[in-house]
């Protein structure tokens, strides 16, 4: 897969906008606007603009009905308990754990940290952005690795649960994308010395 | 971990953080420039997950709660924290919490419907929860109102009477109802407070107080011991605080009572009795005559024929509570007063006998607490006369004059009152804090709730009571909100203790407090100014409340001291704040009054074995939880996540049935299914089944799924049933129940 990839940048438009989108269950209907500038960013041979296209196509007319879907499957997970917090997939799934407060750390190190005070920094969707800005950024091949060891390694597979329980064709598509670019990013990041 | 890679930004020439391009805004949008980092600090504040409230030092760093211990000093837990209280992390941080308020869009209802959640503001929440009151109350009147809610916070209370509501249910008829109405009546007070430290014999009917592991009664029923009491317990299972008792007698489920009455007998014969403060303090010398005849009737011999208690040990019992020093029957919660629905009656002979131990309000005895209480709201700001209170009581409560005059709700009356007794006349409900599995017969109240054509609830974890509701509203933890905690379990001396919001509320929770103001000031606005015109602040009324107490100028100054506890001697009261007399009532006309018994009569409990229905149920809550409130919490579940049948080994031989095998457990309104223990713990004609699992919410990840009900086999009952039974004080006869068991 990653001869696919022409630039750590091209994974970094995936995942800002992934990792917008799942910031709330309203976040994926202001997707288009953001989805089409960070298309026009991506080179062309990355394949992201293609998929941020088709990802768009399947967002569902009503826009409702992606908030429902977002509300059942990360806020009251009903049949499918996929909540987006690194910490609820812990030994000990507890919010504003160990994953909290590292995170912190990892942001804090950036000079940033979350908008929001009052909700777990380990947030699939602040994760995410966070990780589109070390790649954009230009961030060493080790401190990618350690961040995604410490911070994005149990997303895949929460992401193949989203795969499978997701009744929207919208999410099922950006799971699984998202699960094969983070794949992709860490096989690139692993491959490449540091 | 040591990171340094500040500046990486700049290094990598990729732009500033609030660069508009930066990532097209999403980096913007979701991060900002990291604000100083604050250092760790040690907060005072109190545990929420049972009522003592045992005092807490919170280390807090970046908003983020660390660790919990417990706070020297503190009257509650004596420096220390049970297993709940230090779990109280997992509560706080649940990942299945309520997060946001939610609308639901399905409207069909049932435990495994998908309510189709849609994330709304407080905003829209609080206005639609407005509307559809306000609109039942215009066309049907308050009565079609219904709150499933204690009366707490005080600001709760004032917006439910300002609004007229007649039906505010809470489970009290399930815990101390009973008591407080008898205790209202024979000794003037309702307290928590039991000085077993200076006591010499205690008598416990049923209450397992180590393992309920509430510190306060826990390190109370030690020291006890240690200062030579000797401790009597009647149990039908052979309790962890059996074991330490001196002596444990193995009886008949819900006949305590006859016990009680025999004891009464015994001391009222053999003139065992405190004769001093039974002739000085209590109404004994006016009715001595019909006292002791209606007592003569209740022999040791009797008792043992109901009981299973050797008659011998009864009167020797009766005869050392009578003569050893202080002695005191505490009573408590849902282990008796509200277990059968001869209740009331036990209540009231548990009452007698602390009476004619001369222990009320004395060393050794159930004291009123010293703290004086916190002033309420409507103290603090006067509110204007609130309308009166029409309407029919759903719970029916009104048909019991003595529980109507209390104020408290009946759970175990509520659904046959929504669904037979008064059809469509509740129209919109509100709950918090309670789930289904708090009922008997959970699914009957479920059922009930679906037929109310609009429910909030609120509460902080997706319960079985929130997947029914139309909107669902994220509470708060103890750790996100502020009070004064009056010392009132242990209180010889004043003691209080501030409740300080640790971290801000995670997510868009919210007090119960602001959905009371915010409601007020939408439904009755009049309730909620101050004289000057302005809203009320609840943060002003706290520094009130503060400063009227003499606990600083604010809370802020308060909050800063942490525990404030006054010198003052422990003087015995002389006068009792029983209605029409100063005197404690042995006898009590208000009962006979009321259609109750003045004196205890002999009443057998509900349920009694029978060719179909052979077996004792009965219930307990473990140790390691509180109710049904605790079991998603992970650690706490890890130490106890699901049900077990324990029975005994002789009972399981008779049956069939091997350690582990699956059992079905029948009563006349339902079943379950669990897995069977075998234990010699427990009387071979009984089953013990625990309180607080299954819980059914798919959304309860930890909780949810995980063993059996035990309300499902209970009965629920009627009022009339209440009526007929002289349940007069409102037993919710909530483990009165008789089954049958089967291997599968
Ligand atoms: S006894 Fe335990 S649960 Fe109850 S207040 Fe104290 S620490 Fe909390």
């Amino acid at each position: 897969m990653s001869e696919r990839l022409s630039a750590p940048g091209d994974l970094a438009v995936w995942f800002a906008a992934v990792g917008r989108v799942l910031a709330s269950p309203d976040a994926a209907a202001g997707l288009r606007v953001m989805a089409e500038g960070l298309a026009a960013r991506a080179n062309a041979r990355s394949g992201v603009r293609e998929e941020l296209a088709a990802l768009w196509a399947e967002f569902p007319g009503d826009p409702q009905e992606a908030h429902r879907e977002y509300v059942r499957l990360f806020l009251s997970p009903g049949a499918a308990p996929c909540p987006l917090w690194q910490s609820a997939h812990g030994d000990e799934p507890q919010l504003m754990g160990p994953s909290h407060h590292s995170a912190i750390e990892w942001y804090r190190s950036e000079g940033i940290e979350p908008g929001v005070e009052n909700e777990p920094a380990d947030h699939a969707s602040l994760l995410l952005v966070f990780f589109a800005h070390l790649l954009d950024s230009g961030a060493p091949a080790e401190w990618i690795q350690r961040y995604w060891r410490e911070h994005l390694a149990w997303l895949p597979k929460v992401l193949a649960r989203i795969e499978r329980e997701t009744r929207l064709p919208f999410y099922a598509r950006l799971a699984r994308v998202t699960r094969e670019r983070l794949e992709e990013a860490e096989a690139f990041f692993r491959e490449t010395p540091a | 971990m040591a990171l340094s890679r500040r500046g990486l930004l700049q290094l990598a020439g990729a732009g500033t953080l609030a660069g508009a391009d930066r990532l097209l805004g999403a980096f913007g949008d979701m991060f900002r420039p990291a604000s100083p980092l604050g250092a760790a600090t040690q907060v005072i504040t109190a545990c929420g997950v049972c009522s003592p409230a045992c005092g807490i030092k919170a280390t807090v760093e970046n908003n983020a709660l660390r660790f919990v211990e417990g706070l020297e000093g503190d009257f509650s837990g004596r420096g220390r924290l049970c297993g709940k209280g230090a779990a109280g992390a997992g509560f706080l941080y649940d990942p299945d919490r309520l997060k946001y308020p939610l609308k639901r869009t399905n409207p069909r209802k049932g435990i495994d419907e998908d309510p189709g959640w849609v994330r709304i503001t407080w905003q829209e929440a609080l206005d639609t929860i407005a509307e559809r009151f306000g609109d039942a109350r215009k066309r049907f009147g308050a009565e079609s109102l219904l709150f499933v809610t204690l009366p707490s916070p005080d600001v709760w209370l004032r917006f439910m009477n300002a609004i007229g509501v007649v039906n505010r249910i809470d489970h009290i008829d399930e815990c101390f109802l009973t008591d407080r109405i008898i205790q209202r009546y024979t000794t003037g007070f309702k307290s928590w407070c039991n000085d077993f430290e200076n006591s010499k014999y205690i008598v416990l009917f049923g209450w397992d107080i180590l393992a309920k592991a509430k510190l306060v009664y826990a390190n109370g029923i030690i020291d006890a011991k240690d200062n030579g009491a000797k401790i009597v317990c009647f149990n039908p299972q052979y309790s962890t605080t059996a074991r330490f008792a001196d002596e444990w007698y193995s009886i008949r489920p819900g006949s305590d009572l006859a016990v009680a009455l025999a004891m009464i007998h015994v001391l009222l014969a053999e003139n065992l009795y405190n004769k001093e403060f039974v002739d000085q303090y209590t109404n004994f010398g006016e009715h001595e005559n019909t006292i002791r005849t209606h007592f003569a009737q209740y022999t040791p011999e009797w008792a043992e024929r109901e009981s299973d208690v050797p008659a011998e040990a009864i009167r020797r019992i009766a005869r050392e509570f009578g003569t050893q020093g202080p002695a005191i029957v505490p009573a408590y919660k849902k282990t008796l007063c509200a277990n059968y629905q001869n209740a009331s009656q036990l209540v009231h002979a548990i009452s007698i006998l602390n009476i004619l131990a001369g222990t009320i309000d004395r060393p050794g005895g159930r004291y009123v607490a010293r703290t004086p209480a916190v002033p309420g709201i409507d103290a603090i700001v006067p509110p204007p006369p609130y309308p009166p209170k029409q309407g029919r009581r759903v719970d029916g409560k009104d048909k019991l004059p003595l529980v109507l005059q209390d104020g408290g709700g009946m759970f175990s009356t509520l659904a046959d009152g929504i669904l037979n007794r008064y059809p469509g006349m509740i129209q919109a409900g509100f709950i918090m804090n309670y789930t289904a599995l708090s009922f008997p017969q959970p699914q009957q109240t479920l059922d009930a709730l679906a037929t109310i054509p609009f429910l909030a609830v609120m509460d902080y974890l997706p319960t079985d009571t929130v997947t029914y509701a139309d909107i669902a509203l994220p509470g708060t933890t103890y750790f996100e909100v502020s009070d004064i905690m009056a010392r009132d379990y242990y209180a010889r001396q004043p003691q209080y203790v501030a409740r300080t919001a640790v971290v801000s509320p995670l997510f868009e929770s919210r007090s119960p407090g602001f959905v009371a103001l915010e409601l007020g000031k939408r439904l009755a606005p009049d309730y909620f100014k101050n004289p000057d015109g302005s809203w009320i602040n609840l943060n002003a009324v706290l520094d009130e409340r503060t400063k009227r107490l003499g606990l600083g100028e604010n809370f802020a100054e308060f909050r800063a001291k942490g525990i404030v506890t006054r010198e003052q001697a422990f003087v015995p009261r002389t006068t009792f704040n029983v209605p029409g007399t100063t005197k404690c009532q042995i006898l009590v006309p208000q009962f006979k009054d009321a259609g109750g018994d003045p004196l205890p009569v002999w009443r057998p409990k509900r349920e009694i074995p029978s060719a179909e229905y052979p077996y004792y149920y009965l219930t307990y809550i473990p140790a390691v939880h509180k109710r049904n409130s605790t079991q998603n919490n992970p650690i706490l579940n890890e130490m106890m996540g699901t049900a077990v049948a324990s029975l005994n080994p002789q009972l399981a031989a008779k049956l069939g049935i091997r350690e582990g095998q699956r059992v079905r457990i029948r009563s006349r309104v339902g079943e379950i299914e669990l897995p069977a223990h075998l234990t010699e713990t427990v009387r071979p004609d009984c089953v013990l089944v625990p309180h607080g699992f299954g819980h059914r919410s798919r959304l309860l990840q930890t909780a949810g799924g995980k063993g059996v009900r035990d309300g499902d086999v209970i009965p629920a009952q009627s009022i009339q049933q209440c009526v007929d039974s002289v349940n007069f004080a409102g037993s919710s006869c909530i483990m009165d129940a008789v089954v049958n068991i089967e291997a599968l």
